[in-house]
């Protein structure tokens, strides 16, 4: 694989892999170290892909693997680590904004998961059961579960869409 | 304070993570050069991680050999004494990767890691070893020089700044020992060749992987959320718990999930055929943990028994719809003073407890025929 070949992947999904792997891990350099270590497995094992769409499952999936991996093995980040997300992310305008921004991140794994790939990722029920390697109802029931403990801890006034 | 959010806020607070340009040229350089992250977690085992960096080393020798040569000169001044030992302590770690005993500032993170850059390049090494000791009994505060722990595999560090030989020294600890695993493995099989050493790391990568896939994970507690609910009178709380999946020998393996809160704790046996609608339980139960309990002597005979009559309805229903098992229930016995059992048409039977309150399923025991018939669980015949 060329430079310029890797650089494409890198522009087109650099940020999202980076981005759930750092909603998953709250940690900066866990989530850079799953966005390389997903694009050495990209040069070397990806199929060929038909689509972008299918590219995109791919890689999600890897990176998705790859957290979980680090999730189960160092058993850290069992909670929320305000530093790191202060560090990252722009100070937040108000102590709302703040609470909102850990509470969002203070969700189970699971939960952020499919949250994150359905209403930021934009990905249907179907793509996100083939990514996680679950089912479609249990990826709406996950949905559904999320949703409610984002209401639960926010007392949500307004409904998702 | 009341919070609300909508999904605009969800992607505005997503929309502020974002990978800076230098961090991703960086990634990129590093990938185009074939480095692996520096971080071991991503190897499932000290087995695998072995296998694994035999392969990684033959490889990386191939394409820099230069930089590899001074490392590799380095490296070979350890003793087979020393390569011994350092391979024995590690094997008698006990946790999955190392750690730190306080959390390194970014800029010793950012030191380390072009540090082990240097390192691995051969370019720089510490002029010193760092303690290695079994067993930390002093308190961090305490701690004067960096100490690694193999048994606790923490690296106990002063609370100052660490300087660059102090950093070179936690790098050299990683690196002999990552060397000390590959060497031994290699020694173990005399001639091994590249191709070998790729191989035996890819087919026990994949056996790993057929023995606990991710997806059998996911199923498999999808599986047990729903027995749980079911049998828990659909009101229980499953966000609370913590899950836990074990897979028991070769061949006929059976797969034993955990699922516990603060308190209670299920446990559940399924036998091996894990394709979504084969799942079968062999064992079911659940246990009140803390201060909740369920002690025999609170409830009386007759309520155990008004309890089972009832059961010996409702627990062939649960059988059939969330346990896997299609089966008809030809008797059913009291059997002592709070057991169902219910015995199905091919003889095997099943050892029942519920709870005479709630009519909860605690304990759900198979005794398959043939390998239990010795087992004397005969009663009071009920249906």
């Amino acid at each position: 694989m060329t430079s310029e070949e890797l650089s494409r992947v890198m522009e087109r999904y650099g940020n999202s892999v980076y981005r759930m792997s750092f909603y998953l891990l709250q940690n900066e350099q866990d989530a850079q170290d799953v966005l390389q270590e997903t694009l050495i497995r990209y040069m070397q094992k990806a199929p060929h892909f038909q689509t972008c769409e299918h590219e995109k499952a791919w890689i999600l999936k890897v990176a998705n693997n790859l957290c979980k991996d680090m999730l189960r093995f160092r058993k850290r980040n069992q909670y929320v680590n305000l530093d790191a997300l202060s560090e990252i992310m722009e100070a937040p305008g108000s102590l709302k904004e703040e609470e909102l921004v850990v509470k969002v991140f203070s969700l189970k794994e699971k939960y952020k998961q499919v949250i994150y790939l359905h209403y930021y990722e934009c990905l249907s029920v179907k793509e996100i059961a083939a990514i996680l390697g679950i089912s479609e109802e249990a990826v709406k029931k996950r949905l559904e579960r999320g949703r409610l403990m984002l209401k639960q801890i926010l007392d949500a006034e307004r409904a998702w869409c | 304070m009341v919070l609300t959010m909508d999904r605009k806020q969800f992607v505005k607070i997503m929309d502020n993570i974002e990978l800076q340009e230098d961090a991703k040229q960086d990634i990129l350089e590093k990938c185009m050069r074939g480095k692996r992250t520096t971080n071991k977690v991503f190897l499932y085992s000290k087995q695998i991680a072995a296998a694994c960096i035999v392969g990684g080393m033959l490889l990386t020798s191939v394409t820099a050999y230069a930089a590899v040569s001074a490392y590799q000169e380095y490296m070979s001044r350890m003793s087979v004494e020393e390569l011994e030992d350092r391979y024995t302590q590690i094997q008698s770690g006990t946790k999955e990767a190392d750690s730190f005993s306080r959390t390194l500032t970014q800029e010793e993170r950012a030191r380390l890691d072009a540090l082990k850059e240097a390192y691995q390049q051969g370019l720089r090494f510490p002029e010193e070893s760092m303690e290695c000791v079994n067993g930390m009994s002093v308190e961090t505060g305490e701690i004067k020089m960096p100490v690694y722990d193999y048994t606790d595999m923490i690296f106990y560090l002063p609370d100052r700044t660490l300087t660059d030989e102090e950093l070179l020294q936690v790098i050299d600890v990683w690196e002999k020992g990552n060397y000390s695993l590959a060497k031994v493995v290699e020694q173990d099989e005399d001639v091994l060749t590249e191709e070998d050493a790729l191989q035996r790391a890819e087919d026990f990568m994949a056996e790993y992987k057929h023995k606990i896939p991710q997806s059998d994970e996911e199923r498999l507690q999808f599986f047990a959320e729903e027995l749980i609910q079911r049998a828990s009178g659909g009101d229980f709380d499953l966000s609370a718990l913590s899950w836990e999946f074990v897979l028991y020998g070769e061949e006929n393996a059976k797969m034993w999930v955990t699922a516990e809160s603060d308190t209670d704790k299920y446990s559940i046996f399924f036998t091996e055929d894990s394709t979504p609608d084969k799942l079968t339980v062999l064992r079911y139960r659940h246990a009140l943990l803390g201060n909740a309990s369920a002690d025999d002597e609170d409830y009386s005979e007759e309520q155990y028994r008004q309890a089972i009559i009832k059961a010996a309805e409702q627990i062939p229903v649960l059988m059939t719809e969330n346990m896997g098992i299609h089966t008809e229930i030809t008797k059913a016995e009291i059997y002592g003073r709070h057991y169902l059992v219910l015995t199905d048409s091919e003889e095997n039977r099943y050892r029942i407890v519920v709870n005479p309150q709630t009519g909860d399923l605690h304990e759900f025991l198979t005794y398959e025929a043939g390998a239990y018939d010795d087992v004397d669980l005969s009663g009071e015949q009920i249906q």
